[in-house]
Formats: C-alpha cells, structure tokens, sequence
C-alpha cells in the first residue's frame, strides 16, 4: 500500500516535471530560432538619388532615350511603326494599342528560326508577309519599349538555339 | 559629392556590395545607381526602386531576365548595366 503511494506520488512527481519541461523546452526553441532569424543578416541593397543630380561636370551622364526612339520607331495612324533591331538583323513591325491591350505585329519574321522557340504558337500569319504576335501579358505602365524589347529578345533566343 | 563617393567606395570595400545602373527603356524615369549586396534577390532590388512584381530586371537580352526570387548579386558584376522594363510575354 506504501509501495503503491510512493509509486504514485513519483509517478505524479515525473508527470509534473516533463508536463513542465516540455512547454519550456519548446518556448525555447521558438526563442532560439527567433533570435537567429533576427541575426541573420538582411540583405544589403540601397538605391543611390537620382544620378543627375549627383553629377558632376566631368561625368557623362547616362544616356535615357526611349529605346524606341534609339530604334527609329514612329508613331503613325494609330500605333507605332519601326524596326526590331537584333545583331541577327532588323525586321519591320508595328505596335497598335486597342483598350489595354497591344496588336504586336512583325513583317516577314525568321519563322525557320522562330518555329523552335517556345513562343513559336503565339505567332500567326494575317495576311502575306504580315504576323501578328499575340500577348498574353501586357505591360502594366503600357510601354511600347518593354514589347519592343521582348520581341527583340525573342528572335535573338531564336537565333541562339 | 566627394564624401558621397567615398562613402559608396568604403561600403563596396567593406561588404562587397556591387554598385549597378538600372536604366528604365521608357525614359520616363532617369537611370538610378544601387547598391547590391551578398543575398539579394530581384524582389528586393525592385522594392528599393518601388516597382511592383509587374516588372523584370535583365541585362539587356531576354535570356538574361532574372527570377523575381532568384539571388541577383552572384550573377552581376560591380558596375554592371541592368533594365527595369514592365513585364510583356506573348501567350495565346
């Protein structure tokens, strides 16, 4: 009968002690991860002011032409006209907008080597040496550069592949 | 100007931050200069210049577009030339 008190009082004693413990340990660990999540050391990126303003007379300063502009683009009827211009060569196109959406088109492209770019099914021939690329994704500020440049970078990967 | 310039020269040197130019192809904002450090990703990069997830950082050509996750500063070298353009992919 002594026995069996002392048995439970121990039982009740590691009980007591593990039911504390525990909660502890795990207070702990969370703690522990915590403090090493703060130590570790966040990523170092500043953006410096605007260079023009830091410039001095003996720098020169960079250049920020619209890209289309640099490419001879010109805005006519209701969209814009120029070339895309790649080391591979230059081909026509046109940029329309409609809405919010871009009718991106491009004169007689290199459909040999665009036929094995992953973008090759977005590419459909409206009339003679006419296509039209269609985009799934629309610049958000509606910049012509951004699609200029993309389509620019298409048929480069094409010619790299 | 000067104490601007050495300032940038002793971060370089004493966390190896790599110093790039961010140009925007629209010319509607003027070219910016940061400052990279060790672990910086794309997003983080873009946050500092205020743009949103809308947009894409590369080197100039479409193969050298950077994931928005991806950690940008092994891949540039100090002084490197980067382009914030808008996000376009062509899609049916």
């Amino acid at each position: 009968m002594i026995f069996s008190l002392l048995f439970i009082i121990f039982a009740l004693g590691v009980v007591i002690y593990f039911v504390r413990l525990s909660p502890k340990s795990f207070e702990t660990i969370i703690e522990e991860s915590l403090r090493l999540a703060s130590n570790r050391p966040k990523p170092f990126v500043k953006v410096l002011p605007t260079i023009s303003s830091r410039i001095s007379d003996k720098v020169v300063e960079a250049d920020n032409t619209p890209v289309y502009l640099q490419r001879g683009w010109v805005r006519k009827d209701n969209g814009y006209h120029g070339y895309y211009r790649t080391q591979y060569g230059a081909w026509e196109g046109a940029i329309q907008r409609r809405g919010d959406a871009f009718y991106v088109f491009i004169n007689d492209p290199p459909t040999e080597k665009l036929r094995h770019h992953s973008r090759w099914p977005c590419f459909r021939q409206e009339t003679g040496k006419r296509w039209r690329i269609h985009l799934a994704v629309n610049p958000v500020d509606q910049d012509i550069n951004s699609i200029i440049l993309y389509v620019e970078s298409v048929i480069r990967d094409s010619f790299r592949k | 100007m000067s104490n601007g310039r050495n300032f940038v020269e002793a971060e370089i040197l004493e966390q190896g931050v790599k110093r790039v130019l961010i140009k925007f192809p629209g010319g509607m904002r003027p070219p910016q200069q940061a400052l990279v450090g060790p672990g910086s990703t794309t997003q983080d990069l873009l946050n500092h210049l205020g743009l949103s997830r809308d947009y894409a950082l590369s080197a100039g050509t479409g193969d050298t577009t950077f994931g928005l996750s991806e950690i940008i500063y092994p891949l540039i070298s100090d002084g490197d030339l980067l382009f914030a353009t808008s996000r376009v992919d062509a899609g049916s």
